[in-house]
């Protein structure tokens, strides 16, 4: 009768895969904004931040969905707790993503050419480190076949570790690119310099929030 | 036929409606967990479901489901302390009691079981009318003993069935070989058990009864025919499964996945080589594919789809083993009122007739038919954390215990196996995380259903008494 049921459920990776889907549509978008503003193309500029906006509220909707069916449930393929954590980290980056969407829509904020292409090329070192993160989380459905344990989980912790270096390194390449920048402060606008270091921060929080994620990811492993 | 009791025609025809009445629930609402989860996870389609079902429960019950019966019809009261008139009233009045009890309980959605229902309701009438000295209180303590232990069977066999499955196949270096190695024990495994439990001691009905040693040479037989049958079907699928990996390009041999960075070879002889990551692969693509996790998930893939057939063979056989043991929750009580109408006292040797099993199986399956059907649908949507694998390894482990006790005359409750074998698997980590509510509703109803059972038993034999026995105070 209803009692399998009640003992089971739905798998939740198939809306974990969704949102993961929607953060990424957040996340992708973020190098054309600044290709776009390096550009001066603002008509672009604003329809990227739009979508950006769209895609966010979408996997907010799927995370608030997701809390709601499995409230109940009773047996599933990981914990509660890791699994809404994964997907909190998960949502962050999304959250970021928008964040840095709004800040580049505030005024023209075009930066010499020389620290615009430093501030890409550190952008598309984090952008490694977030698809990296993605990476592992399309692992999840092999992870979930092989119970979390055995020797798919020793190669996700392989790469979740990879990850873990890759974040750190990049804090040393954020005090650096923040240093450049303020050492041209007076080429700058002053409000338009603190806007920039607070984007670089953002950039940087999109890593560590995808570091973030392997870790929530690394907590389900169980090794011997 | 004659009947020795007054009133002898009507008592067969209350017996024969309500016998089928409780059949009807039964199809109605207990098959759909043995067919729920190969619905869910995809193997079977709803209407083949069905027609497996039928045809499964129907065997079961005929094949098999006389030992159960003999126990509800004679095996829990000492006959001789009971005049015919009141015990065919007790009978006739648990039969409605349990059918009553279970509509209520599926209106209201409560986890009930069949067995216990029935067994509460004949148990708690037979008190009522004989004395608490009638009942045969061995028989009825080692059969509420069974249902405690046989979900924990249930549980342990799951356990084992699906660490076997992890460490041999999902954890090996190439679980789709170690599958395939594995179809013929299994082959034989299921083959084996089905055999010995029928033709042990069994079809009587067919003039077919072996001792143990013939019956063990007879089901190893079988079993060896079955491994056969198995592997053969097991290489069909591996060249279909070779094609299938060529033509998508999964190489087997890679074992480095995506995202540990390397430096490609353009690269290598500058001064400072900066490692890539390796792009991830989209499906469908035609990049050469050195992907580990494109190897593993193929793999997988292909593992749980031969898994996903031989869950359809364990559905059948749980449903096999169900009709084996439910039947009886049907058919006993109406088994003994039929003997009481005919002869007046509760047969002791004769066996249960064939056209007494075959009434209940047909209306297991009239109830799959006109109502099971949806319940399945409900449980099939509602599971998709299953995977073939662990499905079949709690059909598998619920089925031997399901037909092990059917076949001891063990009235057991599939429902609770079949949850005992999930929570086993649950803790060989198939699943993981555990909570106990569900395992307190079923004891809560557990509890519950004896004593009601009991109680509407005894208001409807006080109602039949009134009709039937107006003499009697």
């Amino acid at each position: 009768m209803d009692a399998i049921s009640r003992l089971l459920g739905e798998s939740p990776f198939r809306v974990l895969k969704e949102h993961a889907a929607e953060v990424e549509e957040c996340v992708k978008r973020v190098r054309p904004l600044f290709v776009a503003m390096e550009a001066g193309d603002s008509a672009r500029l604003q329809t990227l931040a739009r979508e950006i906006f769209a895609h966010e509220t979408a996997a907010d909707d799927l995370r608030n969905q997701l809390h709601e069916r499995l409230a109940s449930k009773v047996l599933m393929p990981m914990r509660k707790e890791d699994l809404f954590n994964i997907l909190e980290q998960q949502d962050s980056l999304a959250d970021r993503a928008e964040d840095i969407a709004a800040v580049l829509t505030y005024r023209d904020m075009r930066l010499p050419e020389d620290l615009m292409r430093r501030v890409k090329d550190y952008l598309d070192r984090i952008l490694q480190n977030c698809a990296l993160a993605a990476g592992i989380m399309s692992k999840l459905d092999l992870l979930a076949e092989s119970s979390f344990g055995g020797r798919d989980a020793l190669t996700v912790s392989k790469l979740i570790t990879e990850l873990a270096e890759r974040e750190d390194a990049t804090k040393a390449a954020q005090i650096e690119l923040t240093r450049a920048l303020l050492a041209r402060e007076d080429c700058l606008p002053p409000v338009e310099t603190m806007l920039w270091v607070q984007v670089i921060d953002y950039i940087a929080q999109l890593s560590a929030y995808a570091d973030r994620v392997g870790n929530g990811i690394r907590m389900t492993l169980r090794m011997k | 036929m004659e009947t020795a009791l007054p009133y002898g025609w009507v008592l067969l025809s209350l017996a024969l409606v309500f016998g089928f009445y409780m059949a009807w629930n039964i199809g109605a609402n207990d098959v759909a967990n043995a067919m729920g989860t190969s619905v869910g996870s995809g193997g079977l389609t709803l209407r083949r479901a069905v027609i497996v079902a039928a045809v499964m429960e129907f065997a079961g019950a005929v094949f098999v489901g006389s030992h159960v019966t003999d126990t509800v019809r004679r095996g829990m009261f000492d006959a001789t302390r009971f005049e015919a008139m009141p015990l065919v009233l007790g009978f006739l009045a648990a039969l409605l009691a349990a059918a009553v009890w279970l509509q209520l309980a599926t209106w209201r959605g409560w986890p009930v079981s069949t067995t216990h229902s029935i067994v509460g309701a004949v148990v708690g009438v037979g008190v009522l009318i004989g004395g608490l000295k009638s009942v045969n209180w061995g028989n009825v303590l080692s059969i509420v003993f069974s249902w405690v232990t046989s979900p924990l069977l249930g549980g342990v066999l799951a356990f084992a069935f699906f660490r076997m499955i992890q460490t041999r196949i999902i954890n090996s270096k190439h679980p789709l070989q170690s599958t395939y190695r594995m179809l013929p024990f299994i082959g034989f495994y299921v083959a084996f058990i089905l055999a010995l439990v029928m033709v042990y001691k069994g079809l009587k009905n067919l003039h077919l009864n072996l001792n143990l040693g013939q019956a063990v040479l007879v089901s190893a037989a079988v079993g060896v025919v079955a491994a056969l049958g198995a592997r053969a079907w097991g290489k069909q699928q591996a060249r279909r499964h070779e094609a299938e990996r060529q033509e998508r390009g999964v190489e087997l041999t890679d074992d480095v996945p995506e995202g540990i960075p390397f430096v490609p070879k353009e690269r290598r002889n500058q001064p400072e080589p900066t490692p890539v990551l390796r792009p991830a692969l989209a499906p469908g693509s035609n990049l050469p594919t050195k992907r580990w996790e494109h190897r593993r998930q193929f793999e997988f893939e292909k593992v749980e789809s031969v898994f996903s057939a031989l869950m359809i063979v364990s559905a059948c056989f749980l449903a096999f083993s169900h009709g084996a043991n439910d039947v009886a929750n049907a058919i006993g009580p109406l088994a003994a009122a039929v003997d009481l109408v005919r002869t007046g006292e509760v047969a002791a040797k004769a066996p249960v007739p064939l056209w007494v099993l075959c009434l209940g199986a047909v209306g297991i399956v009239v109830g799959l038919a006109t109502w099971g059907y949806r319940v399945i649908e409900t449980i099939g949507r509602k599971i998709t954390s299953l995977t073939p694998s662990r499905g079949f390894a709690a059909n598998l482990a619920a089925a031997t215990t399901v037909v092990l006790a059917s076949r001891m005359g063990l009235p057991v409750s599939t429902t609770h196996i079949l949850v005992g074998a999930v929570l086993g698997i649950g803790l060989a980590r198939g699943i993981e995380y555990l909570n106990l509510r569900i395992v307190r509703d079923i004891v809560i109803s557990w509890v519950v259903t004896i004593p009601a059972g009991a109680v509407l038993a005894m208001i409807f034999y006080w109602f039949l008494k009134l009709i039937f026995l107006p003499a009697a105070g």
